[in-house]
């Protein structure tokens, strides 16, 4: 499924709601990160959930919040209780109240600055969660990137080996526009399958690849698709053919020739 | 005064960033923020769930103390903090409904006592504004959403209370939470 088919099919509702399996839900999780559309689209859809949410609110009972402040740990907050300074201020003589007097004003003076830098420290701490999300998003991103690369690199390598032998296989029978191609290599027998087009099945059928090795077929394994490209089959030594036939899930010992789909000459 | 206005005036107090500062000094100023913005919706969703008052004033409390507590689990890269918070509260107050049987719950379903608790809760919506948002759903539209966020139904179990195909239920909430987007 691409993104557009994704973004139409209302999973992504179902996704905000915590409606989908879980499966499914980690599979969004890591889409949004590497589509930007996928990811707006979801937050869009959260702004609804929410203002959904808030044409439901209701105001609990006023003497809720103090149960509930009082489950919770707080950090420490130093309050000066005013009245109690005042009253002490009083009582002193001169001197001392004057040393008093000057304490309170470097204490305010030295409140006044921590204010300033405790909004200085706020403003900044709020980019930083910004930033923060957004580096983590680019990060994934990045990794998304480097297995994508990884992975091409890696079929490229089979693509382009020139001891490899590309071996297109046509369609015949039941699939004449079936299409598929072999990279065999010669030497070691290493076989890859790339899957063109190939007919519908059902869930009970699974293709067999096979090679004609002396006039005789050889199994290299029923085809598992794993969203790779490229497809590692059983060796084979010797191949004069390749060939696709239409199988029982599982596959069988010996090809029915009458569900042949494709085939090539090596 | 269109409706959008309205629930932007309505919203302005509404920023994660600051939210997301307060709680993390988890200061007593923090809570008072939280509480006073917050807790409505938070409570909103419980009602909706558990449809008791003695049930869901205890699970206000109990999510609260999950959200001050595992706020550090929260993940920026996968919701908004609002949408964290309303999970907690509506997955917390299902949790707590499926722990009852299921035969009292539909029981209370027809409960004179809920229906009371229905229109105090329509009452209050009206007051703040927004009830005539939901208006434009249709009623089955309404009803699929209210069975997969405030019931926490699966999209099969949608599907057969509402006794209509799997993908139906997925087509059905595309197109009122698109009809939810256009006012918000």
């Amino acid at each position: 499924m691409n993104i557009k088919e994704l973004i139409e099919s209302g999973s992504l509702e179902l996704y905000v709601m915590g409606s989908l399996p879980p499966e499914e839900t980690k599979e969004i999780d890591e889409l949004r990160l590497a589509h930007k559309e996928l990811n707006e689209e979801i937050l869009k859809i959260e702004d609804a959930m929410i203002a959904y949410a808030d044409t439901h609110a209701v105001k609990p009972k006023e003497e809720l919040k103090e149960k509930i402040a009082g489950k919770l740990n707080f950090s420490v907050n130093l309050d000066l209780d005013q009245e109690r300074v005042s009253s002490i201020l009083i009582q002193m003589p001169g001197i001392y109240r004057f040393a008093a007097a000057a304490s309170v004003a470097l204490i305010l003076t030295f409140a006044v600055t921590t204010f300033y830098y405790a909004s200085k420290y706020h403003d900044a701490s709020s980019q930083l969660v910004a930033m923060q999300s957004e580096k983590t998003q680019l990060a994934n991103q990045v990794k998304f990137v480097t297995t994508e690369s990884e992975r091409i690199k890696g079929e490229l390598a089979i693509a382009s080996d020139p001891t490899k032998k590309m071996v297109a296989l046509k369609g015949v029978n039941i699939a004449p526009n079936a299409n598929a191609v072999v990279y065999w290599d010669k030497e070691s027998g290493k076989t890859y399958l790339k899957i063109g087009a190939m007919p519908q099945i059902t869930s009970d059928q699974q293709f067999q690849l096979w090679a004609m090795v002396k006039g005789k077929p050889v199994d290299l394994g029923v085809i598992n698709k794993d969203g790779s490209t490229f497809i590692e089959m059983k060796d084979v030594q010797n191949a004069e053919a390749f060939a696709i036939t239409l199988e029982p899930l599982g596959g069988k010992p010996v090809p029915d020739m009458d569900k042949l789909c494709v085939i090539g000459n090596v | 005064m269109g409706a959008r206005t309205r629930y932007l005036e309505q919203h302005k107090k509404y920023d994660e960033a600051l939210l997301y500062t307060e709680l993390k000094s988890k200061s007593r100023k923090a809570f008072e923020y939280l509480y006073d913005n917050y807790s409505a919706a938070l409570y909103g969703v419980i009602v909706n769930v558990l449809r008791n008052e003695e049930a869901s004033n205890d699970a206000l409390q109990e999510v609260f103390v999950k959200i001050w507590n595992n706020f550090d689990s929260y993940d920026p890269s996968k919701s908004r903090l609002y949408t964290w918070m309303l999970n907690i509260a509506r997955n917390h107050s299902i949790d707590k409904l499926r722990s009852k049987n299921t035969a009292d719950r539909k029981e209370l379903k027809n409960d004179k006592e809920y229906v009371q608790s229905q229109k105090g809760a329509e009452t209050f919506v009206e007051g703040i504004g927004l009830r005539k948002l939901v208006d434009h759903l249709d009623e089955d539209q309404k009803q699929v959403i209210d069975l997969l966020y405030f019931q926490g139904f699966t999209q099969s179990e949608a599907a057969e209370e509402l006794n209509i195909p799997l993908g139906t239920v997925k087509s059905r909430v595309r197109i009122a939470i698109h009809k939810l987007r256009k006012f918000f």
